[in-house]
């Protein structure tokens, strides 16, 4: 009985989370005349890649995709590279000062983006670097820097300072203990944290919004369809915009170790 | 292997602690030196300095001849067990022991040999493929001390080793170090606030309490000529009995008096309390030389005083008793033969061994017997 109810809720869930996401699917992959009737079936009933064939013939597709992953990968690389080493000098000061420091830099963050889009494309416009990649990079960092600061700031709290102490006596300099004793064990929450910068960037739209004008992004392609009610579009890219997220979650997924730290003080 | 050396060593913290102060000690080469105090008296600030993990913020440290005060940990040669054992978790044992070898651009046929010599004197060789999580406690700590071996340092700093250690495997380990140092024969710095650690494994024992360093001796003469009141309260346990009473002369008998309670200074003592004679004083005496009237049988009768005391209650210890008693209002310990019967709340008499008592100053708290 138990088990039963178990296996209930763990079905509910799964439909819950995957309806949509077979929707999208089966939109794209439908004859119009099939969902665009008074009951579109759940099932599907007939296959079709004319909307497939469509976005790809477009022209509206690589420079978007290429745009979007230069843009994700380099707040990615760029928020760990800033963040980690910010984070880990925050830790090992007190900690009251690392906390006012860091809400010292969620300032910016208090203010709505739709608002601060604004001045900072303005000021964007001056340094030339409206619609170029660096712009967008730049400002989605504003956003995501103090979270990924914060996230790393307490899993560098978490490493107890004995291990590197040991470290000191077995003659490891500042710098090998970074590389060889913190970075490692802080890993979990490194990928996390790049994890939540690329999919920030990625899907990431007001900033877009503002700093692109003739190269877009792929959720502007998506906005860009259903603009136009075109439907079938929007599903094609929004399936398109699903699956780097699946394959960068998959890959750093086996990382994330919940017991990355156990053993290492007492019993 | 080398000798430490502290000269006028101070700590301050930023928030105006002063934790050490004035610190001077040389442990000698080979030394097992065991600091010993309190919670917060400052020995593992001192053992950090000597690790170079604290500044010293005046006098000066010697490894050797050489003056260490502004050399960094790395290279002062030394290696350092953690309370915590302090373990690399993302690492295996091997590696762990391996770590600072490879540091240090040790060849790995070299690292090979010494980390198998280690594992083999801690029993560590079915462990060298596991994770730190995959072991016990035991097993971590002979990790830990063998990662501190493997590097065949000039000498080992040791911070409670053995506190986080169930009571029978830290009887084990204790065993286990001393085999060790008689091996190695290192210099070896040892803290810890277990005063029976600290009698079983020092060759001399160093009490320190609020950053001061009290007496440093060996086991025995600490425990039998502490240098003050402190000393005396502190090593040993139970702790020893305090009483605080005058020192009287009646005639030729000088005997010290209390509440009813009075002991008669033995002659030969005599003449080292002469210039306490009226004056307040506190008398100490260890609960082994309070006795049962049987096993007290053997003293012989001009150096033995009996009281009647009221039982509050009693430790069985299986090999001995503690009787913790009242004679009116001053509480005694006594440790009498595991065969006392005693009931709680009755007289029993207690014997007190006249030889063994000590005096303290009740202002400096020095000893005066």
């Amino acid at each position: 009985m138990k088990r039963l109810l178990r296996f209930l809720f763990i079905a509910i869930v799964l439909f819950w989370t995957f309806l949509p996401i077979y929707l999208m699917l089966k939109v794209s992959f439908s004859p119009a005349e099939e969902i665009m009737s008074q009951n579109p079936p759940l099932l599907i009933h007939s296959v079709t890649l004319d909307h497939w064939k469509d976005v790809f013939q477009s022209g509206n597709l690589w420079q978007p995709l290429t745009k979007s992953l230069t843009v994700a990968f380099s707040v990615m690389i760029l928020a760990l590279l800033i963040a980690a080493p910010a984070a880990y000098a925050l830790s090992r000061i007190s900690y009251r000062l690392a906390i006012g420091i860091i809400l010292f830099i969620f300032f910016a963050r208090m203010l709505p983006d739709v608002q601060m889009a604004m001045p900072v494309s303005v000021y964007f416009i001056r340094l030339g670097l409206l619609d170029a990649n660096l712009g967008l990079i730049l400002a989605h960092l504003i956003r995501v820097l103090p979270i990924v600061t914060w996230i790393l700031l307490s899993v560098f709290k978490t490493i107890p300072i004995d291990i590197e102490e040991q470290a000191e006596i077995d003659g490891a300099g500042r710098f090998q203990i970074i590389k060889r004793i913190a970075l490692p064990l802080a890993m979990p929450g490194i990928i996390v944290s790049a994890i939540f910068a690329f999919l920030f960037s990625w899907d990431e739209f007001i900033y877009a919004m503002y700093l692109c004008l003739g190269n877009k992004t792929l959720p502007l392609m998506v906005y860009y369809y259903v603009n136009r009610a075109g439907w079938f579009g929007a599903a094609t890219f929004s399936t398109i915009i699903a699956i780097p997220v699946l394959i960068v979650t998959l890959l750093l997924q086996r990382y994330l170790k919940a017991d990355y730290l156990a053993g290492a003080v007492k019993g | 292997m080398a000798k430490v050396t502290l000269k006028g060593v101070y700590k301050r913290f930023p928030n105006n602690v002063e934790a050490v102060k004035n610190i001077s000690l040389e442990i000698k080469d080979e030394e097992f030196l065991v600091m010993v105090g309190p919670s917060g008296c400052g020995k593992t600030t001192t053992l950090r300095m000597i690790a170079g993990l604290e500044e010293v913020s005046e006098g000066e440290i010697f490894i050797g001849d050489r003056q260490v005060n502004d050399v960094p940990p790395k290279d002062r040669n030394i290696a350092m067990v953690f309370q915590s054992y302090a373990l690399y978790p993302h690492m295996k044992v091997y590696d762990n022991m391996a770590f600072g070898l490879r540091l240090r651009g040790l060849p790995k046929k070299e690292i090979d040999q010494r980390v198998a010599q280690a594992a083999d004197i801690l029993d560590l060789e079915d462990l060298l493929e596991r994770l730190p999580k995959q072991l016990s406690g035991g097993q971590k700590q002979r990790v830990a001390v063998g990662r501190a071996i493997v590097r065949q340092p000039q000498v080992f700093l040791m911070d409670e080793p053995l506190s986080n250690l169930d009571a029978k495997l830290r009887v084990q380990m204790r065993a286990e170090l001393q085999k060790l140092h008689h091996r190695l024969k290192t210099t070896m710095i040892y803290v810890t606030h277990d005063q029976v650690e600290a009698m079983t494994l020092g060759h001399r024992i160093a009490v320190i309490l609020n950053g001061e360093l009290q007496q440093v001796e060996n086991p025995l003469s600490v425990y039998g000529k502490p240098i003050n009141r402190f000393v005396a309260g502190f090593i040993g346990s139970p702790p020893m009995n305090f009483i605080e009473g005058e020192l009287k002369q009646q005639g030729e008998e000088v005997s010290f008096v209390a509440d009813g309670f009075k002991i008669i200074i033995l002659k030969n003592l005599v003449e080292h309390v002469r210039e306490y004679i009226g004056k307040e004083v506190v008398f100490g005496m260890r609960p082994e030389n309070i006795w049962d009237a049987p096993s007290a049988g053997w003293l012989k009768e001009d150096e033995k005083v009996s009281y009647e005391a009221k039982v509050d209650f009693r430790e069985l210890m299986g090999s001995e008793t503690y009787l913790y008693a009242k004679f009116h209002n001053i509480p005694i310990v006594a440790r009498v033969g595991s065969m006392t019967d005693v009931s709680h709340g009755s007289m029993f008499p207690l014997v007190f061994d006249m030889r063994k008592i000590h005096l303290f100053d009740p202002k400096t708290l020095k000893a005066i017997l």
